[in-house]
C-alpha cells in the first residue's frame, strides 16, 4: 500500500511541477497579450496602483464590459472637472465589483460609486472568467484572501492558486490554432486608452445584429438572478454605506435589434428597477432610451457595446445623473 | 454527484481512505459501508429519490426469498411477475408517462380536443434505467435456479447501489457482483493501479474528447440548415465521439474507481469503432446492455433459433425495444429500427459472428478489406447516430437534407481541437486495441508509461471545460 500511496504521491506532485512550469511557458509564449481583452486587466490596475495614495478620486466605476467600453473617465473629468476612473471589467459580476471595491478602498476612497448593472452579469456561474484576473491584481492581503474563500468554488480556488495550467486554457487552444494551421485570428478586443477605458471605433451593421443568435437563444429561468450576485451588490451597497461613499447604478444602452430579441425585456427591466429600488439607490436605466438618438448601426461596434461615438453620445448624457443631488 | 466534480474529488479519497481502513475486513462492515456511502453519492442529486431504489431493493430482496422457498411453480411465476410488473412499472411510469401522455394529447388535438392540462412534469430519477436492471436480473436468476438466493439484505442494498456503476453502469449481474460483497477482500495494488489506469484513460475520454466534442455537436445540431455539408459531415463524427468519449469514458472511471474498492465490473466498451460489420460493433458497445438484452429477452424469445420469421421478429423486437429503453422519442425507435435493419442481413446469412477476434489481432495495422470495412461500419453506425442525437425526427430529416445536398464545403477553424483530440484516441487505443487497459503496451518502457501519464494529467487540466458537464446517459 505504501509504495502504491508513494507513486501517486509522486505522480501528483511532478504533475503540479509541470502545470506551473507549463503555465509559465504559455505565458511566454504569448506574444500577443495587447490584442486580448483580458489584459486589460492588468493594465487598468497597474494604471489604478499609480494613482498617489489617498488621492481625490471623485467617481469610480464599476461592472461589466458595458461599463469599460461604455464610460470613458476622461471624457467625463474634461466635462465635469473631476477625478475618476473605471474599474469595469468583462462579465464583471456585482460580487466581483464589491470585492474590486473592497480592494480599491486600500489605495484610493472614491467619493461615488457608480455600477453599471447588465443583467446577465447576474446570471454568470462562473467567477473566474470575470473575478480571476481581477484576483491576480488585487494587492491588498485582507481583500485578497476574503475575494478568493467568499467568491469562488473550490475548483476556481485550484484554478488561481495551485493549478495555473487551468487559467491557460484559453491560450493553448490559440497557440495550437496558430503553430499547427497557421491560423492567427483573433477578434478585435479594442485598445487600452487610460482611466480603465477600451475603445472600440468599429460599426456593426445591421445585418449582422439581426445574424447575431445570443440574445435570442437566452432562456431565462424563474430566478435567473443568481444569489451570490444579489447578495454582492447588497454588500456593496452595505460597504459603500459603511465608508459613507455615495452609490448609484446605471444601464449601459444596448442595440434595439439586440434588446428586442430578449423574450423577458420586460421582466428583466421590472426586476432591475425593483432591486434598485428595494436598496434605495438612485438608478438611471439607458438600455433602450430614445432621447439619446442612438442608431444601431452608428453607436454600437456589436451586439451590445457602444462605439467610441457612442460612448462620446451618451457619456455627455450621463452628466445631469452623476451631477445630480440625492 | 458527478465523477467530473470537484465533490467527487474530496469524496472518493475520503471514501477510499476509511474504507482501507478497517471496513473492507469484514463482509458486512464493508457491506454496510459501501451501501451508506452509495446512497450519500447517490443522494447528493436529490435524496428523495433514495426511497425509490429501497423500495425497489427491498421488494426484489423480499420477493426472492419468497421464489426460492415457494415449490409450486405458479407461485413462483406469480412472485416473478409481481418484480418484473413493480420494476418495468416504475420505469414506465418516470420514464416513458410523459411520452404517451404528450402522444395521447396530440392525437386528441388533431380532432380539435384540447388536453394539454393533462401533461405531467416527471423528473427522471438518475440511473433508473440502469439499477432496475440490475435488481431485475436477480429476481430473474434466482427464478431460473442459476443463482442462489441471498439472506443477507446488506450486501444486497449494496449491490444494488454500489455507487461506481449506479448512475449509469455498465449494468452488472447478481451473479458475478453480488457475491464480491462477502468475498474477503484485501490490498491489491495491482487490481487498484490497474483501476486509476482506467480512471485516467476515462477522465481523458470525457474531459478531453467528449466533452469538447460536444460543444460543437450542440452548435452543429441546433441549426443544421445553417452549416455545411461539410460541417455536417464533421458533426457526425464529432457526435459519434463525443458519445462514445462520454459513455466508455463513464464505464472506464466506474471500473476504476470499482477496484480501488477490491471490485471487479464487467467490460462495457471493447473499442467498438474498430469493428468491421455492425453484429461485431453490438459486441463492443455498451456489452453490458446488449448482452442482457440477449440473456433476459432474445434468448427467452427464442433468439435465432426456429425459423427466419422468428429470427427476423426476435430481431427487430430487441433493436426496438434497445431503442426504446434510451428514451421515450421516436428517435431513438428509429435508431433502433435502423441498427436492425443492418443487423438483419448478417445474422441471415450467418455472418454474426464473422469477427470475434479484435481486428489485425497480432499485426500493426489492418488489410486493405479490414480497414474499408472498419470505415464502412462507422460511416453506418455515424449516420444511425444522426437520429439518436435529434431533438426530433424533423431535425433529422433535415440533417440529412443538408448533409447530402453538397452545397458548400465550408468549415470552422474551432472544431480542428476536438478533432485532434480524437486523432490522439484513436492512435491510443488503436495500439491497446488487444488489451482492456489502454496503457499496457507501454509497459516495458517505465519512463515512456510515465510520460504518458503526465501528458494526458496535463490534457486533462487544460482541456477540459470549467463547468463539469452531465454525463449523456445519466439521462436514460
Amino acid at each position: 500500500m505504501k509504495r502504491l500511496v508513494s507513486k501517486l504521491g509522486l505522480y501528483v506532485f511532478i504533475l503540479l511541477g509541470l502545470n506551473f512550469l507549463m503555465a509559465h511557458i504559455l505565458g511566454v509564449l504569448e506574444r500577443d497579450v495587447d490584442r486580448r481583452a483580458y489584459a486589460f486587466d492588468k493594465y487598468r490596475w497597474e494604471e489604478f496602483y499609480q494613482l498617489p495614495e489617498g488621492d481625490q478620486l471623485d467617481i469610480l466605476f464599476l461592472g461589466s464590459s458595458h461599463a469599460y467600453r461604455g464610460i470613458d473617465p476622461s471624457l467625463i473629468d474634461s466635462l465635469l472637472g473631476i477625478h475618476s476612473f473605471n474599474l469595469g471589467s468583462s462579465g464583471q459580476t456585482p460580487l466581483t465589483s464589491y470585492h474590486i471595491l473592497k480592494n480599491a478602498v486600500h489605495h484610493v476612497v472614491p467619493k461615488m460609486v457608480v455600477v453599471d448593472l447588465y443583467f446577465h452579469a447576474f446570471m454568470e456561474e462562473n467567477q473566474l472568467s470575470n473575478g480571476g484576473n481581477n484576483w491576480l491584481e488585487i494587492k491588498s492581503s485582507s481583500a485578497k484572501w476574503s475575494f478568493l474563500f467568499n467568491a469562488f468554488d473550490l475548483y476556481e480556488i485550484a484554478a488561481l492558486t495551485i493549478l495555473p495550467i487551468i487559467r491557460k486554457k484559453n491560450n493553448v487552444r490559440y497557440l495550437l490554432r496558430r503553430y499547427l494551421l497557421g491560423d492567427d485570428h483573433l477578434d478585435d478586443a479594442g485598445s487600452y486608452q487610460q482611466q480603465g477605458y477600451v475603445r472600440q471605433d468599429g460599426r456593426v451593421s445591421l445585418a449582422e445584429l439581426e445574424a447575431e443568435k445570443f440574445y435570442s437563444q437566452l432562456q431565462l429561468k424563474k430566478n435567473w438572478a443568481l444569489q451570490k450576485h444579489l447578495e454582492g451588490l447588497r454588500k456593496l451597497v452595505h460597504f459603500c454605506r459603511e465608508k459613507e461613499i455615495e452609490i448609484r447604478c446605471i444601464s449601459a444602452p444596448m442595440p434595439s435589434i439586440s434588446y428586442q430579441k430578449i423574450s423577458d425585456r420586460q421582466r428583466v427591466q421590472q426586476f432591475l428597477s425593483t432591486l434598485t429600488k428595494g436598496l434605495g439607490l438612485a438608478y438611471r436605466d439607458d438600455t433602450q432610451n430614445p432621447s439619446l438618438g442612438l442608431q444601431d448601426d452608428l453607436h454600437f461596434y456589436d451586439d451590445n457595446h457602444l462605439n467610441h461615438t457612442g460612448v462620446q453620445r451618451w457619456n455627455k448624457a450621463l452628466i445631469p445623473f452623476l451631477t445630480r443631488e440625492q | 454527484m458527478l465523477f467530473n466534480s470537484v465533490d467527487f474529488a474530496i469524496f472518493l479519497p475520503l471514501v477510499f481512505l476509511l474504507y482501507w481502513a478497517g471496513f473492507y475486513r469484514k463482509a458486512e462492515s464493508r457491506s454496510a459501508f459501501l451501501w451508506i456511502v452509495s446512497y450519500v453519492f447517490y443522494g447528493w442529486w436529490d435524496w428523495r429519490f433514495l426511497l425509490l431504489i429501497a423500495l425497489s431493493s427491498g421488494l426484489d430482496f423480499h420477493i426472492a426469498q419468497r421464489i426460492s422457498r415457494t415449490q409450486e411453480e405458479k407461485y413462483r411465476r406469480a412472485w416473478l411477475w409481481l418484480s418484473i410488473g413493480f420494476n418495468i412499472g416504475v420505469l414506465a411510469f418516470f420514464k416513458y408517462a410523459n411520452f404517451f401522455i404528450d402522444s395521447f394529447v396530440s392525437a386528441f388535438t388533431l380532432f380539435g380536443a384540447d388536453l394539454s392540462p393533462w401533461s405531467l412534469q416527471l423528473i427522471l430519477p438518475v440511473g433508473i434505467s440502469f439499477y432496475t436492471f440490475q435488481t431485475l436480473s436477480y429476481t430473474i436468476d434466482v427464478y431460473r435456479n442459476k443463482i442462489e438466493v441471498t439472506d443477507h439484505w446488506l450486501p444486497f442494498f449494496a449491490y444494488v447501489s454500489f455507487f461506481p456503476q449506479l448512475v449509469a453502469g455498465p449494468i452488472e449481474r447478481a451473479a458475478s457482483l453480488l457475491p464480491q460483497f462477502s468475498t474477503a477482500k484485501y490490498f491489491d495494488a495491482a487490481l487498484i493501479r490497474s483501476g486509476l489506469h482506467l480512471m485516467l484513460w476515462g477522465f481523458f475520454k470525457k474531459l478531453v474528447v467528449a466533452d469538447n466534442c460536444g460543444y460543437w455537436v450542440d452548435v452543429i445540431f441546433a441549426e443544421p440548415a445553417t452549416h455545411s455539408s461539410l460541417v455536417l459531415l464533421l458533426g457526425i463524427v464529432l457526435f459519434a465521439f463525443q458519445i462514445y468519449g462520454d459513455f466508455s469514458g463513464y464505464s472506464d472511471i466506474a471500473i476504476g474507481v470499482a477496484r480501488l474498492f477490491g471490485f471487479q465490473l464487467r467490460r462495457n466498451f471493447a473499442y467498438p469503432y474498430f469493428s468491421r460489420n455492425v453484429a461485431e460493433f453490438w459486441r463492443r458497445w455498451h456489452i453490458s446492455l446488449s448482452s442482457w438484452f440477449r440473456d433476459y429477452l432474445y434468448i427467452p424469445l427464442g433468439g435465432s433459433r426456429g425459423g427466419r420469421s422468428q429470427q427476423i421478429r426476435n430481431v427487430l423486437l430487441i433493436f426496438l425495444i434497445s431503442g426504446f429503453w434510451h428514451g421515450a422519442n421516436w428517435t431513438f425507435i428509429i435508431w433502433g429500427l435502423i441498427h436492425a435493419l443492418l443487423f438483419l442481413p448478417l445474422i441471415l446469412r450467418g455472418r454474426n459472428r464473422s469477427y470475434l477476434s479484435i481486428i489485425a489481432k497480432g499485426r500493426l495495422l489492418p488489410n486493405i478489406s479490414e480497414g474499408l470495412a472498419m470505415l464502412y461500419t462507422f460511416v453506418l453506425v455515424g449516420l444511425a447516430w444522426v437520429f439518436f442525437r435529434a431533438d426530433s425526427l424533423d431535425t433529422a430529416f433535415i440533417y440529412f437534407k443538408y448533409l447530402f445536398a453538397f452545397n458548400h464545403f465550408g468549415w470552422v477553424v474551432g472544431m480542428f481541437f476536438p478533432l485532434l483530440a480524437i486523432a490522439v484516441l484513436l492512435v491510443v487505443e488503436w495500439f491497446s486495441r488487444e488489451e482492456e487497459i489502454v496503457f499496457l503496451f507501454l509497459t516495458k518502457r517505465t519512463w515512456l508509461r510515465w510520460g504518458a501519464y503526465w501528458a494526458i494529467g496535463l490534457a486533462i487540466l487544460l482541456f477540459s471545460p470549467s463547468e463539469p458537464s452531465v454525463f449523456i446517459y445519466f439521462q436514460f
